[in-house]
């Protein structure tokens, strides 16, 4: 019974976390898009928990734990803070608009399933099934940071980036070893608390978060 | 006599112990300079007196078999020795010691100026890096040592960095060792890839399953790369730039022993690592060798900055060096085995002679350069007076390098003569013809020579003072001194009794060519090649020191009555001898400016301003006579245009914008993807 409802719920996580990333894509205001972000994690974190209590694995639930605590609560209110900070609840000005957006996400779903199908395969876990999902989050994550000026949206870029590999390992192998886990998780955290810092005192010299700008400072 | 194996990882390891233990005494004492440069260069002579040992162990048979998997990727750190490697490590040792005690003292006058740790890490890494180059036993680590060589001797250059002309010398330096890195890394790569192993000492074995075109290929990458750190013309640019911009016991390093491990990786490539190779190989380098013994002189003899004229001096004896192993690889070719080893001694003989009286030079140029303020050998003068000693070793080492008897360039010279004249045992007109004109040329070069350090010598040291600063000169200190009269010692002995080191010499060829050239010792006579030629150095000395005495003798017979008058030098009548009567150095190179006009293309300005009221009278007069450099104006000029304008091109990829470097990356991973998948 719970071995055939496992990989079920795996998946069916997978895809809450991919959907949470699709709804990013959507969402305009800065806000909402920070309150998908915890949702995504909070999917993330229940499944590392799920993961846990199948392999009965301690470390494995203390880092859900920690990831829930790290992401659910801790960075998205320092990136509310950061919101709260600049003022600027609106207009994420991407380089493709929102329909254009779907098409490409969409188009990267497919090649993540087209490149990862045989890496699920030759996976012998329960949970390889959703590998192709994670993958397609890693993907989705890196457009949006490629695709969004200002430099806010781009670290929710990037956090979803981080939150996709998280899951890619979580999947593959159920976990990277708990200290590389902790390591990368005080990183993330790192990461973003500089960024806020960063995207301060760079809206406060230049008056402007679009990292357009910052081309002008090539030689 | 059998080494045992441990005695020689003691050795190496009291060589690197003492470059690390001088390494982190100079950096842990940064605080207080004094210290920080006592300890940094005396552990360094340990270090030096080390690698001395480890040398001689190693050409007495000594072997060396060190591999550590954890220090580097890709096969780990391998170290390993056989004769050539203990030769080269010998000749750093050899001039390493007297360079370091000279850097004791030396160092003093960059108190307060430069970070003496920096110094003491860059000139210990540096030291380290190099003995480690020439037993390095597979691809990464060889790079690696190289890399780590380069970048300490960079460093190094860069001691004075807040000169805009050290700047320049720096970056022309990073420039041209970089770009002859990369064809190294490139050459390395197809070579292992060719012979399938990243083990140095298999790739003579599997060297013949290389195409012909890759051999081809590796020899010409690797020879550009090890011609690039040697010095060698069109490619010596940084040499008169970065060794003059140094400090004088570093340029004593790079000048006397760096760029000889140039010259190791082309006796590597030539006879070790490609096997027997095409004979336009060995014609290659016959050639490049005679353009820079001959250019490498002419420019050394037009230049006044007195570090610049050794530089370029190095340039020349870099090409003489090549000469026998250009000679060699021919005669290789040719299968004149013993013939090919004779070269190689000859070449090897330079080597750790140019590894001796180089130094010493540069020591003693740094002597004078300290004690006068300047480079530039047009303000010095009359200093034979005021430093006897320095002047006495600098002659030493002068007489040395223009290969006069009975010092060690003389030894050398004759022998590098003695096989190229044998070249007419081959039979085939276009390398008999090639073989008459590197004759040609190193006669050319050996002459030109002694004019440009009579001119070093006595511009210098002789005649009056021609600046205040060169009136006040003060004789260096003892630990200088006595540097540099053990390498003028140093330089006798192998002048004299040159029969040791040509037996061993022989005996570390013969295990590259497979053959012992024909010398034979009578006692103290050298036979070469079945008595084509013979020369006995001691009884030349003797002669020389015999016939000294025989004139100084007759002079005291004939003129005994003469009593000794002090007075000024017989001044043509005129009453007053100011130092502005002197032969410049201007002067003395012009002739051969005139000469060799099409080389230095002199560019000549005479500037007179003439007194408004009558053309009798001259209020200023300005007179340029400089050369112009033949090889930046249509080699490099030309070649860093079209590198500028191709960045220009590739700046385009080059937006500044975040996201387009993110699209960037995206895109890669995705089509990596794509393919793989």
């Amino acid at each position: 019974m719970v071995t055939e409802l496992f990989p079920k719920l795996v998946t069916l996580l997978s895809f809450a976390t991919l959907g949470a990333a699709f709804l990013l894509i959507v969402r305009r205001d800065l806000a909402g898009q920070v309150r998908l972000f915890a949702v995504q994690s909070l999917a993330l974190a229940i499944l590392a928990g799920v993961v846990a209590a199948f392999t009965r694995s301690v470390e494995l639930a203390s880092v859900a734990l920690a990831l829930a605590l790290l992401k659910v609560v801790v960075i998205p209110r320092v990136l509310n803070r950061a919101v709260a900070k600049i003022g600027l609840q609106r207009a994420a000005l991407p380089y493709l608009g929102t329909p254009a957006t779907l098409v490409v996400c969409g188009g990267l779903v497919v090649i993540a399933f087209y490149v990862m199908a045989p890496v699920a395969a030759s996976n012998p876990l329960p949970t390889a099934e959703a590998i192709p999902i994670a993958f397609a989050g890693v993907l989705i994550g890196f457009f949006v940071m490629v695709n969004r000026r200002r430099a806010l949206t781009q670290i929710l870029g990037f956090l979803m980036l981080e939150n996709s590999i998280f899951l890619l390992a979580l999947l593959a192998t159920y976990g990277v070893p708990f200290i590389v886990e902790m390591g990368v998780f005080l990183d993330v955290l790192v990461a973003v608390l500089i960024m806020e810092v960063f995207i301060y005192r760079i809206k406060e010299n230049f008056d402007s978060i679009e990292v357009d700008r910052l081309g002008r400072l090539k030689g | 006599m059998a080494l045992s194996e441990a005695m020689t990882l003691n050795l190496l390891l009291l060589t690197l112990g003492g470059f690390g233990a001088g390494a982190a005494g100079a950096v842990l004492a940064a605080r207080c300079p004094h210290v920080s440069r006592l300890a940094g260069h005396a552990c360094a002579l340990i270090g030096a007196v080390g690698a001395l040992a480890l040398g001689a162990a190693g050409l007495a048979g000594g072997t060396l078999d060190v591999m550590i998997p954890a220090l580097l990727p890709i096969g780990g750190l391998s170290l390993g020795m056989d004769r050539l490697s203990a030769f080269f490590v010998l000749v750093i040792a050899v001039a390493a010691i007297p360079s370091t005690a000279y850097a004791i003292t030396y160092t003093r006058a960059y108190e307060g100026k430069s970070s003496l740790a920096g110094m003491g890490l860059g000139f210990n890494a540096f030291l380290a890096g190099m003995v480690l180059v020439v037993l390095a036993r597979n691809v990464l680590t060889f790079l690696v040592m190289w890399e780590a060589m380069s970048l300490a001797s960079y460093f190094l250059v860069m001691t004075e960095a807040e000169h805009r002309d050290t700047q320049h010398a720096g970056w022309i330096y990073l420039v041209m060792t970089h770009a002859g890195f990369a064809c190294l890394l490139v050459g390395f790569l197809i070579m292992a890839h060719g012979t399938d192993t990243m083990n140095l000492s298999e790739w003579h074995a599997a060297s013949a399953t290389l195409s012909g075109p890759m051999r081809h290929a590796v020899f010409v990458l690797l020879a550009l790369g090890f011609g690039a750190k040697a010095g060698v013309v069109p490619l010596h640019v940084w040499l008169p730039k970065a060794h003059p911009a140094a400090p004088s016991h570093v340029s004593a390093m790079m000048s006397g022993v760096m760029i000889k491990l140039g010259v190791y990786g082309l006796i590597r490539i030539g006879f070790d690592w490609l096997g027997v190779g095409a004979s336009w190989w060995g014609g290659a380098i016959l050639v490049v060798a005679a353009v820079s013994a001959v250019l490498g002189v002419l420019y050394a003899l037009v230049e006044s900055d007195l570090k610049c004229l050794l530089a370029y001096s190095s340039v020349e004896n870099i090409g003489i060096i090549l000469l026998g192993v250009g000679a060699g690889m021919l005669f290789q070719s040719y299968h004149l085995d013993t013939l090919a080893s004779l070269a190689l001694v000859a070449s090897l003989y330079h080597t750790v002679n140019h590894a001796m009286f180089k130094p010493l030079l540069f020591m003693g140029a740094g002597a004078v350069v300290h004690a006068t303020g300047t480079r530039n050998i047009e303000e010095m003068g009359g200093l034979i007076k005021r430093m006897p000693q320095t002047a006495a070793y600098f002659l030493v080492g002068s007489v040395a390098i223009a290969a006069l008897p009975p010092f060690n360039g003389f030894i050398s010279e004759w022998l590098m003569f003695q096989s190229l004249l044998l070249s007419f045992q081959i039979s085939a007109t276009g390398t008999n013809l090639l073989f008459a004109l590197s004759i040609a040329a190193l006669a050319l070069t050996s002459g030109l020579a002694a004019a440009c350090f009579v001119k070093a010598f006595g511009i210098t040291f002789l005649a009056l003072p021609r600046s205040e600063r060169a009136e006040q000169a003060r004789e260096a200190p003892w630990m200088m001194r006595g540097a540099m009269g053990l390498s003028a010692v140093a330089c006798l002995a192998l002048g004299v009794a040159p029969v040791g080191i040509v037996r061993l010499l022989n005996t570390t060829v013969a295990d590259l060519t497979g053959a012992q050239a024909d010398v034979h010792f009578n006692w103290n006579v050298i036979v070469a090649n079945d008595a084509f030629a013979v020369v006995s150095p001691l009884w030349i000395a003797v002669a020389l020191v015999s016939l000294c005495a025989l004139v100084v003798t007759a002079l005291r017979i004939i003129g005994a009555n003469a009593a000794w008058r002090a007075y000024e030098t017989w001044g043509c009548g005129r009453a007053l001898q100011t130092s502005r009567f002197e032969y410049t150095a201007t002067a003395f190179a012009n002739p051969f400016k005139r000469v060799f006009g099409l080389l230095y293309r002199p560019v000549k300005e005479l500037d007179i301003q003439f007194h408004p009221e009558s053309r009798m009278f001259v209020e200023t007069i300005a007179y340029r006579n400089e050369t112009r450099s033949i090889f930046e104006d249509a080699l490099y000029g030309p070649m860093s245009k079209l590198i500028q304008r191709g960045a220009q091109r590739a700046r385009i990829v080059q937006s500044g914008n975040v996201h387009l470097y993110l699209l960037y990356i995206f895109m890669a991973l995705v089509v990596l993807l794509a393919l793989a998948g």
